[in-house]
């Protein structure tokens, strides 16, 4: 039998959420809106449901390929803490993966898709990750020889992990802990729309991935984040949330006119299309930086 | 699978608990379409945004970017506003002092926006068609 820590962990969560909102009633820092609290709740659950299916896929993949692994490694405190590690790096390049590659983003943007931040929206799972590819890039682990069981109680430590950085109730912890750890105050950023703030700050646990790999942006007060998605969402429907992109993405196929056309529309980043005109992460940071030059260079601005 | 079933069971009351009580704090909260706030969002949101002529109309508002003569959708979603460009529209029609917008967009897919006159209206509809 294996231990999941999200499990174990669920009645924590709803215990720390009813806080937060009695926190943030009494203090007005954080905000909640009763639909989307219902909508990230939903979601949660539907996860579970749905996550049935993805573990039967992590288990089934994990398996085919451990019998090719290079090495038999036990599960000690060392092999724990190599595992918890190196699990929390493969984390950070399938997170940046889902924001860069649409098929993955199809998946991920349900995690994204609230304007609010708060622990509710920790909750807000995306339910059809089965149809990703997303366990790849777990592949290395299991050929490395790090045991199923330990694998995914690590993975499950990370998911508990991340549930406490989805608050405004916390503003900056210690410099040390925001130097190496991912925080509340780094994770804001993440689920910001601000063109400075797209796809930034990826970590899972260590914000040092984000560091090492240019990723990183720190919170700026004078440009609080606006959550959500530079689209945002005229619904709470756990539903519609769950297969919006992926109806968007299948109508581009339908409409796409030549293969390299319907591979961008799959493989490419969110918003790309054959003729550029739509807008991509870089495309925003790119006409605000033209924007704000024309503003100190005192041109007018287009 | 039974511990299964009960773990949901227990969800299905922590999600109820948790609705409820935001419910009771904050109650259905649904943002007020100001149209001064509105354009103040949507310049934090799209460079250059310059605002020009608006209008509140029902639970949508309407509102000119003088930068390039686009129009812009804005509804408040519970308490945040949603907003769209209007553009590519699948129909729009008219009838007395009411505008109906179809949009190609799963999420938003349709605005009834009820203005205080006819001439309003009529004014809108000219704006928005292509």
């Amino acid at each position: 039998m294996t231990i999941n820590p999200t499990e174990w962990a669920t009645p924590a969560f709803i215990f720390l959420v009813v806080v937060e909102m009695l926190a943030a009633y009494a203090t007005g820092r954080g905000q909640f809106e009763a639909r989307d609290t219902f909508a990230s709740l939903m979601m949660g659950f539907l996860s579970v449901v749905m996550g049935t299916v993805a573990t039967l896929f992590f288990f089934g993949f994990g398996a085919f390929l451990y019998r090719y692994r290079i090495a038999d490694i036990a599960v000690t405190p060392f092999s724990f803490a190599v595992a918890f590690v190196a699990d929390d790096f493969f984390y950070y390049w399938w997170h940046r993966a889902s924001h860069r590659v649409r098929w993955l983003w199809a998946d991920h943007v349900q995690h994204h898709s609230s304007q609010h931040f708060n622990l509710s929206t920790a909750l807000r799972q995306p339910v059809t990750g089965a149809f990703t590819p997303g366990f790849v890039f777990r592949a290395p682990l299991f050929l490395l020889g790090f045991p199923l069981p330990l694998l995914a109680f690590v993975h499950g430590l990370n998911l508990v992990y991340q549930f406490w950085i989805h608050t405004e109730a916390v503003g900056r912890c210690p410099r040390w802990f925001e130097a190496v750890f991912n925080t509340p105050s780094h994770h804001r950023v993440h689920h910001a729309t601000n063109a400075d703030y797209l796809d930034r700050n990826y970590a899972g646990v260590f914000i040092l991935w984000d560091r090492l790999f240019g990723t990183f942006v720190a919170e700026d007060a004078a440009d609080p984040p606006r959550y959500g998605i530079v689209k945002n969402l005229a619904t709470f429907n756990p539903l519609r949330i769950a297969v919006h992109e992926w109806v968007g993405m299948a109508g581009d196929l339908v409409r796409a006119r030549s293969l390299r056309d319907a591979a961008g529309y799959v493989f490419g980043p969110p918003g790309w299309s054959p003729d550029g005109r739509s807008e991509t992460s870089e495309t925003i940071r790119e006409n605000w930086q033209r924007y704000r030059s024309a503003q100190l260079s005192g041109a007018p601005a287009e | 699978m039974t511990e299964l079933v009960l773990y949901l069971a227990g969800s299905v009351i922590g999600i109820a608990l948790m609705v409820g009580l935001n419910l009771l704090l904050f109650g259905r909260g649904v943002r007020a379409l100001d149209p001064a706030a509105l354009a103040e969002r949507l310049a934090l949101d799209h460079p250059g945004f310059r605002a020009g002529a608006s209008v509140v109309a029902g639970d949508a508002a309407l509102i000119e970017n003088l930068a390039d003569g686009a129009v812009w959708l804005v509804r408040a979603g519970g308490d945040k506003f949603v907003t769209r460009r209007v553009v590519g529209l699948k129909r729009l029609s008219r009838a007395g002092t009411s505008l109906d917008l179809r949009f190609a967009d799963f999420t938003f897919p349709r605005a009834r926006l009820c203005f205080a006159d006819e001439a309003t209206a009529r004014s809108w509809e000219a704006r928005l068609r292509p």
